[in-house]
């Protein structure tokens, strides 16, 4: 648990009610899936192994007499088929950044990261998706599989108020061990800032091709975006927040300018192998509210509906 | 190159170069921040670095640039000043010329001689001001003229040398050289007391500074490890006319009323025309009616040398008073003043009193004849008695004439000898000659006036081998036949034949002779006798007896007293200005005044155009133009790239942030 003032203790501070209120109208929806919907408004072996009832329609030649209603045609004499929803067992995987570098901002990132996962866990848990949530950082990888229904809300915010950010990310293996433990198709968050030395391809590269669709919020904070606007200047010694190494650097317009052209550089490069790899990246300014987060930058991204 | 202030340079160098090196060395005490990565920084990151206290020290553009601007200030601090190649080490002997003409005034107003000492006082500073990181050199200033002075020998004092420098005055004497080399050499040889055993020194610069019109310079050479900087004076087309001599005739019948004769020259290479004036007592007394032209100098085919054009003119009869004085002047001016006037004391004619010694009747009847106030005769045995009983008794007489005589003893006198040895040092007799003619003469000398010796023959004479001094006025087929000799304040014509022992009594010329003999020495026993001496020369003046002292008054009008050891040997000089000087005496409770005319009448020293380039021997001696003036400080630029160096190394910075 993280020691700073401001973060989280409780999950009440995770997610408040009013934000749970209006998540509760939101659904989570999965490009892949919504292809599997669409297929399965015809005649599909899948649909009758459903249980959950959609609706009725006349009978014609050639359907399969298992599903006749046989109670209508008792009182109405008609051969009505029973409908079933298909029911696709959802996954929502939850995958949050701990390392060092997350812990860093205003407002943190970490927090931040745990408040957005909070809220998509929550949308997935009353949409009956099954959730899990997996943290690697420094301390090590947490997962936490399994959850389904608004019940679990609790745990799952207990879960991360319990995660620490600290240390390196360990991204590589982290994708690779959520990839061979794939439960089902679903959809994947990732929340992290992809500061990574090793760089967040080859973890990514693990993840897309395994059913997931895979969305990678990349979470900046102010400081990242602008330093030279949050007090950045003169000489100064950097202590990476990871691995503590020390970079000396006299922070000029000439290098805050190639500081900026770096960040692009970075984020173009991540969003280009995103593109390739059928990954949505979306990168969050850590100023966004959360509700504003969900309720209109996801939606319009379709992760949301 | 010259340190002014080494030093100071020295001194900032070492109080801000280690401090810059050790902001380069030395880490930077930055505060810690932490930063989410270093990722994104590390890519433009500058340092990279453990946490200590020094760090590698790195090429830095920055850091060279600031060693270069601090290096150039340290430079410029320390005053370097760019002799290009002046700076002599070792001997240096910086002879100046003062004759006649470096008299000469040029565009800028002031003489050839005192721009040769301004540029002297610079040369001074310039071997002088080597500063801390070059020995100060041994420098000897020699002037010369007519003679050379040494006015401080080899010193290693500055002041001195600028002392010597401004001691030097100008005169109106010729120029010799090799007597200046001769007494520089003399010095060098002389080993220096303060440095006992230590190995001898060749090598020497000499420093000429001249307008290289030098009389001498035939005989001067350049001598194995001298080196020669020539620094000419004035401008080779400096214009120059003058009068190159004079004479006063008097005129038979009226002894008060002389002729005026004078030798015009022209060096310029255009001719001349000028009116000329005689003056006499200060006063205008005669102007020629259509002035005189003098033709362009240039160079004789015939003689293949350069001649300056020569005219002689001359003035009718004009009256002066005794010891008067006579100047010719030319009035066209020129660059040199000095030869447009020339001053003569006129001899005024007065009877003179004769002693015969042992006369023979054909002289005592010539003597007799003459325009005389007295004439006396004794014996040769009584001359010797009187003259060893009272050595003072020939003052009474105006010429003494020993005819075959040779007392044992001749007191300071005016002596015509005719035949017969006299005790006279330089005379050197030292045998007989027979059958003599005459081989030359010298046609000009007032002695020779109106005398014709083509047809002299003489049977026996005596032998002389006369010294330098004396001067030949006829040469004999086999020796001297009549000299002139100045000797003890007196005079002398020596005639090495008894001129019965000739055929000479009976020619018209041995009367003429005998009158201009005893003209020509009792006008010099009156010490207003011609010809005018040359500046430089010393003048034998006889006072009576009983003089202690008398004030001799240069032209300028300048009084120096001299005191008197001996009256009768006087001699006043060496009298360096051209013009009237005047020899002041108290006699009887009356002031007496004797005038002395020095003139300019060396034509080699009216050549005033500058010589460029000097030959010394084989070696020719190219003129160095423009004296230190070559020597320049260099700070400015020093300054000046500083601050360059300054900006570009702000655009750096600039660039880099």
């Amino acid at each position: 648990m993280s020691g700073r003032a401001d973060a989280p203790k409780t999950v009440d501070q995770l997610i408040d009610g009013p934000l749970m209120a209006r998540l509760d109208a939101l659904d989570v929806t999965s490009r892949k899936i919504f292809q599997g919907k669409v297929q399965g408004e015809r005649r599909s072996r899948r649909r009758g192994q459903s249980v959950e009832f959609a609706d009725f329609r006349p009978y014609v030649a050639g359907d399969d007499l298992r599903f006749v209603d046989w109670n209508i045609y008792g009182r109405l004499d008609r051969l009505f088929l029973k409908l079933f929803l298909e029911e696709e067992d959802l996954s929502l995987v939850l995958a949050i950044d701990c390392s060092g570098s997350m812990d860093w901002g205003t407002p943190n990132k970490f927090d931040y990261a745990r408040r957005v996962a909070m809220a998509l866990g929550y949308v997935g848990l009353v949409n009956h998706n099954r959730v899990s949530a997996f943290g690697f950082g420094g301390d090590g990888f947490h997962p936490l599989t399994g959850l389904r229904g608004r019940r679990r809300t609790r745990d799952l915010g207990q879960w991360l108020l319990d995660r620490t950010a600290a240390g390196d990310a360990g991204f590589d293996d982290a994708m690779r061990t959520i990839a061979l433990g794939r439960q089902g198709r679903g959809v994947m968050i990732v929340l992290s800032d992809f500061l990574f030395r090793d760089g967040a391809e080859k973890g990514l590269r693990s993840v897309a091709g395994r059913g997931f669709d895979v969305y990678a919020l990349q979470l900046i904070a102010p400081e990242e975006r602008d330093p030279g606007m949050h007090g950045l200047t003169g000489d100064l010694r950097f202590i990476d927040s990871e691995d503590g190494a020390e970079v000396e650097m006299t922070i000029t317009s000439k290098a805050l300018e190639a500081y900026g052209q770096a960040t692009i550089a970075h984020a173009t490069a991540l969003r280009d192998f995103c593109v390739r790899r059928g990954i949505v990246h979306v990168p969050v300014p850590t100023t966004t509210p959360v509700d504003e987060l969900l309720l209109d930058y996801l939606r319009k991204r379709g992760l949301l509906r | 190159m010259t340190w002014l202030t080494p030093l100071a340079g020295i001194i900032l160098a070492a109080a801000t170069l280690p401090p810059l090196l050790a902001l380069y060395i030395l880490r930077l005490r930055r505060p810690k921040r932490t930063v989410a990565s270093t990722l994104l920084w590390t890519r433009q990151v500058e340092d990279l670095r453990a946490n200590s206290l020094f760090q590698r020290m790195r090429v830095s553009w920055l850091l060279v640039l600031q060693l270069l601007a601090i290096a150039l200030v340290a430079l410029a601090l320390a005053q370097p000043q760019a002799d290009l190649g002046l700076t002599e080490s070792g001997r240096v002997v910086l002879l100046i010329d003062r004759s006649a003409s470096m008299g000469v005034e040029d565009a800028d107003g002031r003489t050839r001689l005192e721009q040769a000492k301004r540029e002297a006082h610079d040369r001074v500073d310039a071997l002088f001001g080597a500063g801390l990181f070059s020995q100060a050199p041994e420098v000897m200033v020699v002037t010369f003229a007519r003679e050379a002075t040494v006015l401080s020998p080899f010193s290693t004092i500055a002041a001195r040398a600028h002392d010597a420098i401004d001691a030097i005055e100008p005169t109106d004497e010729t120029t010799s050289l090799a007597d200046a080399l001769d007494l520089a050499r003399s010095f060098m040889e002389v080993p220096n007391p303060d440095k006992q055993g230590a190995p001898k020194e060749t090598g020497v610069t000499l420093e000429l500074w001249s307008d290289g019109r030098i009389a001498d310079l035939g005989q001067c050479v350049v001598k194995p490890g001298e080196s020669v900087r020539y620094h000419p004076m004035g401008s080779p087309t400096a214009r120059n006319a003058g009068i190159a001599g004079a004479g006063v005739s008097r005129l038979a019948g009226t002894p008060d009323d002389v002729a005026v004769f004078a030798r015009i020259m022209n060096w310029n290479e255009a001719p001349l025309h000028s009116d000329v004036e005689l003056w006499v007592d200060g006063a205008l007394r005669a102007v020629l009616p259509k002035g005189v032209d003098v033709p362009a100098a240039g160079v004789d085919e015939a003689r293949k040398a350069w001649l300056p054009g020569e005219v002689r003119v001359s003035f009718p009869s004009v009256t002066v008073k005794p010891d008067g004085i006579v100047e010719v002047r030319l009035v066209e001016a020129d660059d040199q003043p000095a030869d447009n006037r020339m001053a003569m004391v006129a001899a005024p004619a007065a009877a003179a009193r004769v002693l015969l010694v042992g006369a023979s009747a054909i002289v005592r009847g010539v003597v007799q004849a003459l325009p005389v106030k007295s004439v006396d005769a004794v014996s040769a045995e009584e001359f010797t008695t009187r003259v060893a009983a009272e050595p003072t008794w020939i003052d009474a007489f105006d010429v003494v004439v020993l005819d075959g005589a040779a007392p044992a003893q001749l007191p300071a006198g005016r002596y015509l000898v005719l035949g017969g040895t006299v005790p006279m040092e330089g005379l050197n007799p030292y045998g007989e000659k027979t059958d003599v003619s005459m081989r030359s003469m010298q046609a000009a000398h007032p002695l020779l006036r109106f005398v014709n010796l083509d047809e002299l023959g003489v049977a026996r004479a005596v032998a002389y081998s006369p010294a330098s001094d004396i001067e030949t006025i006829v040469e004999g087929s086999d020796g001297p036949l009549i000299m002139t000799a100045a000797r003890g304040g007196g005079q002398a014509v020596i005639v090495a034949f008894n001129p019965l022992d000739s055929n000479w009594p009976f020619q018209r010329g041995f009367v003429n002779f005998m009158a201009n003999a005893v003209e020509y020495l009792a006008a010099s026993g009156r010490e207003a006798a011609l010809p005018t001496i040359t500046p430089g020369d010393t003048q034998a003046v006889r006072l009576p007896s009983g003089t202690r002292a008398v004030t001799l008054t240069s032209p300028k009008g300048r009084p120096q007293e001299i005191a008197v050891s001996d009256p009768s040997q006087l001699a006043v000089g060496p009298l360096r200005q051209a013009g009237v000087w005047s020899v002041r005496w108290q006699e009887s409770g009356e002031e007496r005044t004797r005038p002395i005319a020095v003139a300019l009448q060396d034509p080699r020293e009216g050549r005033v155009s500058t010589v460029e380039d000097l030959e010394l021997g084989l070696e020719t001696v190219r003129g160095v133009q423009g004296g230190d003036a070559a020597r320049s400080a260099l700070w400015p630029w020093l300054l000046l790239a500083a601050i360059a160096v300054l900006v570009l190394e702000w655009l750096v910075y600039l660039r880099k942030v």
